[in-house]
């Protein structure tokens, strides 16, 4: 009796230990099942174009959510407004609930102004914009907006970061017909809509955060003029008489400080 | 007679006490609450990045429907929004007041920050103003949004601002305005 149920118990523990083996080894066999090939392509299609524009302007509809210490969400609005001239002149416009920011990048000069407070800072800067997109991260701990659409295509794009990948089909945004898929990757969801035909562009961007149980959203909507008319002035900053010049914060030195 | 009146009165004057505003100056309520997180803006991050997607667990899915309602007719529209006037003001006009702290900083997120002190606005400033004057005089400590009564001035180039005794020195943290005390420059 004693023996049986010895048997019976120890076959028990054995199946539950295959079992929370199995699911293991089923997920990395069945790992390249959840990226959908037709949904990289897209992908990568979308980067290259990108990369091929000579000059652009993109106005974004941004909504952004941010989780406060108890939990709460809260929702902000802002528009972006992105002048390029391809490799090594920018210039945004940020305009939100919160806050007004101008950043200008002339190849040589790299430029943050906030209106509001009447501040401004200005340093030099590397050549290329997706140069400068990482010293400014790096540096000062600043993220130049919609700062993918200067990397997808190029050799920091986090595509092999990309767990699973799916075409979800047909999707409108602002009466022009898209494709919409959706990409998984550690810490983040995310959906684009990119246009259909010979302008393979983003159109409207989701990203969900998961390293936060809120899942906290952004969520971009995206107009292109391929043909925009500007001069050089657009990327040279002007301070307004009443504006004050400041510094950047270094990142190890902010940290120390206590960024909260 | 006079039962009836006292407890109306008693009822009245309790009504009254609890419906008086909170003390001027102070919000009776509300969340102050700091920001712990806030929806990432970016998918790909810049070399060198913060690495804000830092919990790597990849483990897949293994109930997964890939394949929904896929409507096969695909409406082929190569509209290209194509407006050539693009009215381009290369004037940078600012109007914009001198008082800093009726805007509070807000690192709203999307420059890569860690988020921080969430205030509601003028009605808080008060309350702010005063935990403010009390840590303040350490120099080196770091602020999102100075006193009342600050003035600008320049020294040697460098802009402070000078509220009663104490010194800031403002700065771009990551894209929002913070304010360092210093000693008077």
């Amino acid at each position: 009796m004693k023996r049986t149920l010895g048997y019976a118990v120890a076959l028990l523990v054995l199946a539950t230990g295959l079992a929370v083996c199995m699911p293991a080894q089923e997920a990395s066999g069945k790992k390249s099942d959840l990226i959908e090939p037709a949904a990289m392509t897209a992908l990568n299609n979308m980067g290259t174009y990108l990369r091929s524009l000579k000059d652009f302007q993109v106005k974004a509809s941004v909504t952004s959510e941010d989780i406060l210490s108890d939990g709460e969400k809260l929702t902000f609005t802002h528009t972006t407004d992105i002048l390029a001239q391809l490799p090594n002149k920018l210039r945004v416009e940020v305009e939100g609930d919160q806050k007004s920011r101008l950043f200008l990048y002339d190849g040589k000069t790299f430029t943050l102004f906030a209106r509001r407070a009447g501040y401004y800072a200005t340093v030099d800067a590397p050549p290329t914009i997706s140069e400068l997109i990482g010293v400014v991260n790096e540096k000062y701990g600043i993220d130049i907006p919609l700062l993918d659409l200067f990397l997808w295509g190029g050799p920091h794009a986090s595509t092999n970061e990309i767990t699973e990948a799916t075409d979800f089909g047909p999707g409108d945004v602002g009466g022009i017909t898209c494709e919409h898929y959706a990409y998984r990757q550690p810490g983040l969801d995310w959906q684009v809509w990119i246009q259909l035909g010979d302008h393979p562009l983003p159109k409207k961007l989701v990203l969900t955060t998961l390293t936060d149980d809120a899942r906290p959203q952004h969520t971009s909507v995206l107009t292109w003029n391929l043909a925009p008319s500007y001069n050089d002035a657009a990327f040279v900053f002007d301070p307004p008489t009443d504006a004050h010049k400041i510094v950047f914060a270094e990142e190890n030195t902010a940290a120390a400080a206590g960024q909260n | 007679m006079t039962l009836y009146i006292r407890p109306f009165l008693s009822f009245t004057l309790a009504l009254l006490l609890t419906a008086s505003p909170a003390i001027a100056g102070t919000r009776g309520g509300g969340n102050n609450g700091s920001v712990r997180s806030s929806s990432r803006a970016n998918v790909n991050q810049p070399s060198g990045a913060k690495n804000a997607g830092a919990n790597r667990n990849a483990s897949a899915n293994t109930n997964r429907n890939n394949n929904t309602n896929r409507n096969t007719n695909v409406n082929n529209n190569t509209n290209v929004n194509r407006n050539t006037n693009v009215n381009r003001n290369t004037n940078v006009n600012v109007n914009r007041d001198v008082n800093v702290n009726t805007h509070t900083s807000y690192n709203s997120g999307y420059y890569g920050g860690g988020g921080c002190c969430y205030h509601s606005g003028v009605g808080t400033a008060a309350a702010v103003a005063a935990a403010a004057t009390a840590t303040a005089v350490v120099v080196g400590s770091m602020v999102h949004t100075l006193p009342p009564n600050c003035t600008t001035i320049m020294a040697n180039g460098v802009t402070y601002q000078q509220c009663g005794s104490t010194y800031y020195q403002p700065q771009f943290s990551g894209g929002s305005t913070t304010y360092v005390v210093v000693n008077q420059p």
